[in-house]
């Protein structure tokens, strides 16, 4: 057996309720109205409200009691019972019906069973008398009574139903009706037997209006059960059912009428009525059934579309919707399910949905779905789903569960993406925290504000304040020196007015405050993110006190140093000047020395015997070996004022020239002589005084002097040498050799100046070369150099000493 | 004054290099009419006929040997002087000087100088050197006019 709140519909609300129960309220209400209204018709014998027409049948007093009685059984059990506690309200009610049934009952058996229990004439009995004679006495007609009995029981049954749907109150409601109907057809096609005393079937027209509206108002009271809520709400099936109902007993109750009318106007005779009746039927029924159907069609078609609607929608959304029954098997999917795990629907139907959940969220999804099977809807809960191919995919969950179908609703999102995004902001700002933490640098950061929103740990080291103490208190106060902070605060108001600032994104030299007021350099770079109040200023600070220090010693130093480049340049001036005053002034006298020595030779030569013209030889001599020593002189100095002139130097053929001029060629043998690179002039130079010296040394040898001249490329330099067979000289003073007026041999012995090997050392260190020599005293003696080989694989190194050497020359020469 | 036409205008500060110069000119018979003036201010006025040489004859000179450095006024200057009268310009100069500086030379050069030579200090070639200049430039060498 069902009760009514097993199985209340959805529509069945408290509003839908309060507005039920409205309809319920007025048909009681008029119900009793009528009743009361006939009540008072008998008491004041006022006719027109006993049977409304003279020729009707009176409504019975007893029948207008029922009604009343009826009425509140109605009322009192307009709602089905809310709670097994039967309300006292509910037992009258039933006891209410139950009399009226009751009373129903007996007086069919009056009239059926020829009892005489006189029911009906308690009330009013002088009055019920037949008012004409060989009439019947005014009594409640059997159809009336039967109709109490419907009526009654139908109440009494209210809330009882044999087999689901099926419910006898609704019957029991329909057949008064129909009584009722009968009853009013009766009246409407003057039928006499049923309205007109005292023929068998007398029902009074409001008898049947009131019967008409009690079982209307039982129908309702439960419209949601059984046969009733076929017709009742709002679906198209009830509209249909509403329409056709009310349609169809309208036209036919219509056509009879006009058909008999027509007749008693003697229009036409009974057959050509039937005739009539029966087309007018087909035709008004057809035109109700079409009505129908197209009314039918129209709202399928809207269903349909809707049903397409929401097709085209689940087909396009990118989420996944599906229905799941408790038996853990999809009902049905949208194709997007499809797209995302690449698994047609019908193989996701196929298998427990379990299976395609990754192994390790199948645990906490049984969980979910055990709380979801007891009606606990889901939100946001995530898993991962596998595709085909085996990638997971994270899927965020909305489900309902709708436990007396045994199903969820579910609609699930693809948040694989989301979550990686999020995981990898997250490791993003771990790996920024780290970066910042770490940093070699300070790093602070303000708010549009000027508070301190991040503090790092050299920060803290640099300033003196803790991060602690320093987040959320004024960057100004914390690091800018109070004469700065006029000018940070027009900055940064500057900068949330126009977005510009001339201090940002770039590293700038300023002073820092330290805890302890001390003002510290720092090389300070802002970067500003965001724009207006929410944007922030980042930035990294490193000290740079020791990095200035190192700065203004390097300053001083170079200012010492470009002082003592002065002082060098001014020097070299005076030896410039220097030696040109050399060149001339000490020439001068030189030359008159000779002069007049040579003159006094020539005039007075004659006169003078041999020591006096050997003295003024002398005097002539010593003029002009100074004039020498000078000469030479100036040329070593002027050396290092002419910069060199590179080119490559076919070295052989130099060499040959050199010898040939010295006019010592039959002495000389010459060796292989690589090509080297270098100045032309001052190469020859070298040549020359070194061949010049070899033949000098060994001129003693006299014809069996022998000079060898050769060259070899090696370890990245070309070197040559010039060996002799001369005197040589101690190594004990080679050391000497290479110094300008520095000699191993007097005057006597060999002339020259000292300057000549001076000369070559200083040419060959100009190319960035060495000198060496060697010698035996009486063995001869070697003189060599070496150059570096422009050819060779360290060439690079080379060229740079050249360019550094060469660069140097000219500061020199300048 | 002389009377004869002077043929060498030594302009010369030193009085020993003048002697020797002279002695030599004279010695090797190249120029008996040698005037020899002791700095450039007095060649300017000797050639221009100015200050004390106001009076003297005309003519000019028909070589001029020019010491580079002097008192008052350098062989350079009067150089450029010379150079740039057209009086003068045709006037064949020699810069006699002790210096072997490039930069002298260039410069006379770039002034115009006809000759640049280094007194020697061993007195056979300083002679011999003046000599030849004077030869060169008295006999040798065919001026304008």
């Amino acid at each position: 057996m069902e009760t009514a709140s097993d199985k209340l519909p959805s529509h069945a609300s408290p509003a839908a309720f309060r507005a039920g129960s409205r309809r319920i309220a007025v048909a009681c209400a008029l119900v009793a109205a009528v009743s009361v209204l006939v009540l008072a018709g008998w008491a004041l014998q006022q006719e027109t409200l006993m049977r409304v027409h003279p020729s009707f049948v009176p409504m019975h007093p007893v029948t207008a009691v029922l009604f009343l009685l009826s009425a509140a059984a109605l009322w009192g059990l307009r709602r089905p019972p809310m709670s097994v506690v039967v309300q006292p309200a509910r037992m009258v009610a039933i006891g209410l019906a139950a009399l009226v049934a009751l009373a129903g009952t007996v007086k069919l058996g009056e009239h059926f069973l020829g009892l005489h229990t006189g029911i009906d004439q308690w009330l009013f009995p002088d009055r019920l008398g037949p008012a004409v004679p060989d009439a019947m006495r005014n009594e409640i007609a059997p159809n009336t009574a039967l109709a109490f009995v419907l009526a009654g029981a139908a109440l009494l049954l209210l809330d009882r139903g044999t087999r689901p749907g099926r419910r006898p109150a609704e019957w029991l409601a329909a057949a008064v009706a129909g009584l009722a109907t009968l009853a009013l057809l009766g009246y409407a096609y003057r039928v006499e037997a049923m309205y007109r005393m005292p023929t068998f079937l007398p029902m009074a027209v409001h008898t049947a209006i009131s019967f008409l509206l009690l079982a209307m108002g039982i129908l309702w009271s439960r419209r949601w059960l059984g046969v009733a809520a076929l017709f009742s709400g709002g679906r198209p099936d009830s509209r249909m059912a509403r329409r056709l109902l009310l349609g169809s007993i309208a036209i036919v109750a219509g056509i009879g009428w006009l058909r008999l009318a027509g007749e008693r106007a003697g229009l036409y005779g009974s057959e050509l009525g039937v005739t009539y009746h029966t087309a007018a039927m087909v035709v008004l029924l057809a035109l109700l059934v079409a009505g129908s159907a197209w009314a039918l069609h129209r709202s399928e078609d809207e269903r349909r579309r809707a049903e397409e609607e929401r097709a085209r929608l689940f087909a396009i959304t990118p989420d996944l919707f599906c229905v799941a029954g408790f038996d853990g098997h999809f009902r049905s999917l949208n194709p997007s399910w499809e797209r995302l795990l690449g698994w047609t629907r019908e193989e996701l139907r196929a298998r427990p949905f379990l299976e395609f959940v990754h192994p390790d969220d199948r645990g906490f999804s049984i969980e979910r779905l055990g709380s979801l099977a007891q009606g606990e809807p889901a939100l946001a809960f995530e898993n991962r789903f596998v595709d085909r191919d085996g990638n997971a995919h994270w899927i965020s969950w909305n489900a309902i569960p709708v436990p007396e179908e045994g199903v969820i609703y579910a609609s699930g999102r693809d948040v694989t993406r989301e979550r990686e995004d999020a995981r990898r902001l997250l490791r993003g700002e771990e790996q920024l925290r780290a970066i910042i933490d770490t940093a070699h640098d300070a790093f602070v950061a303000m708010d549009a504000e000027g508070k301190v929103t991040d503090w790092n740990a050299q920060a803290e080291a640099i300033s003196g304040w803790k991060r602690k103490e320093a987040l959320g208190r004024p960057l100004a106060t914390l690091l800018v020196p109070p004469r700065h902070r006029a000018a940070h605060a027009a900055g940064l108001a500057r900068y949330l007015a126009t977005g510009e600032g001339n201090m940002l994104n770039r590293p700038v030299e300023i002073e820092a405050l330290h805890r302890s007021g001390r003002e510290f350099p720092v090389e300070l770079t802002i970067w500003p993110i965001g724009s207006g109040r929410d944007c922030t200023f980042n930035a990294f600070l490193r000290d740079i006190s020791i990095r200035k220090a190192a700065e203004r010693s390097i300053r001083d130093l170079n200012a010492e140093l470009a002082s003592r480049a002065e002082e060098l340049r001014q020097s070299n001036r005076e030896l410039e000047s220097f030696s040109y005053s050399v060149s001339h002034d000490l020439r001068a006298p030189l030359r008159h020395i000779d002069g007049y020595a040579r003159m006094l030779q020539e005039d007075a030569g004659d006169a003078l015997d041999g020591d006096c013209r050997r003295y003024l030889d002398e005097i002539g001599g010593a003029a002009r070996r100074m004039g020498a020593l000078i000469d030479d002189l100036l040329a070593f100095s002027r050396l290092g004022r002419k910069p060199l002139e590179r080119g490559p130097l076919r070295m052989r053929a130099l060499v040959e020239e050199v010898v040939a001029e010295s006019g010592g060629a039959g002495k000389v043998q010459l060796g292989e002589l690589p090509d080297a690179h270098g100045d032309p002039v001052l190469l020859r130079q070298v040549w020359v005084n070194l061949v010049s010296n070899a033949l000098k040394y060994s001129a003693p040898r006299g014809e069996a002097a022998r000079i060898v001249i050769e060259g070899a490329r090696q370890d990245g330099r070309v070197r040559y040498r010039v060996r002799d067979n001369g005197v040589g000289f101690d190594m004990r003073f080679a050391d000497k050799l290479f110094g300008v007026f520095q000699r191993l041999h007097s005057q006597d012995e060999f002339e020259g100046t000292g300057v000549g090997l001076a000369i070559v050392q200083r040419i060959v260190l100009r190319h960035g070369g060495q000198v060496h020599a060697e010698a035996e005293p009486g063995q001869g003696a070697t003189f060599g150099f070496a150059l570096p080989d422009q050819a060779s694989p360290g060439d690079g190194d080379a060229g740079n000493e050249y360019a550094a050497s060469d660069h140097a020359d000219r500061e020199e020469a300048q | 004054m002389n009377y004869q036409q002077v043929e060498v205008l030594l302009v010369e500060d030193s009085r020993p290099d003048a002697e020797m110069t002279l002695r030599t000119l004279k010695g090797k018979g190249i120029a008996n009419n040698v005037e020899w003036v002791r700095d450039g201010v007095e060649a300017l006025e000797y050639l221009f006929r100015e200050g004390k040489y106001a009076d003297r004859g005309n003519g000019l000179p028909r070589l001029v040997l020019l010491d580079l450095k002097m008192p008052r006024m350098d062989g350079l200057q009067v150089l450029e002087r010379m150079k740039a009268d057209p009086r003068t310009r045709t006037i064949p100069v020699v810069m006699m000087t002790s210096s072997r500086e490039e930069g002298d030379l260039l410069e006379s050069y770039r002034r115009g100088v006809n000759s640049f030579v280094v007194k020697p200090v061993d007195f056979a070639e300083f002679a011999q050197t003046v000599a030849q200049v004077g030869m060169y430039w008295m006999i040798a060498n065919e001026a304008p006019e």
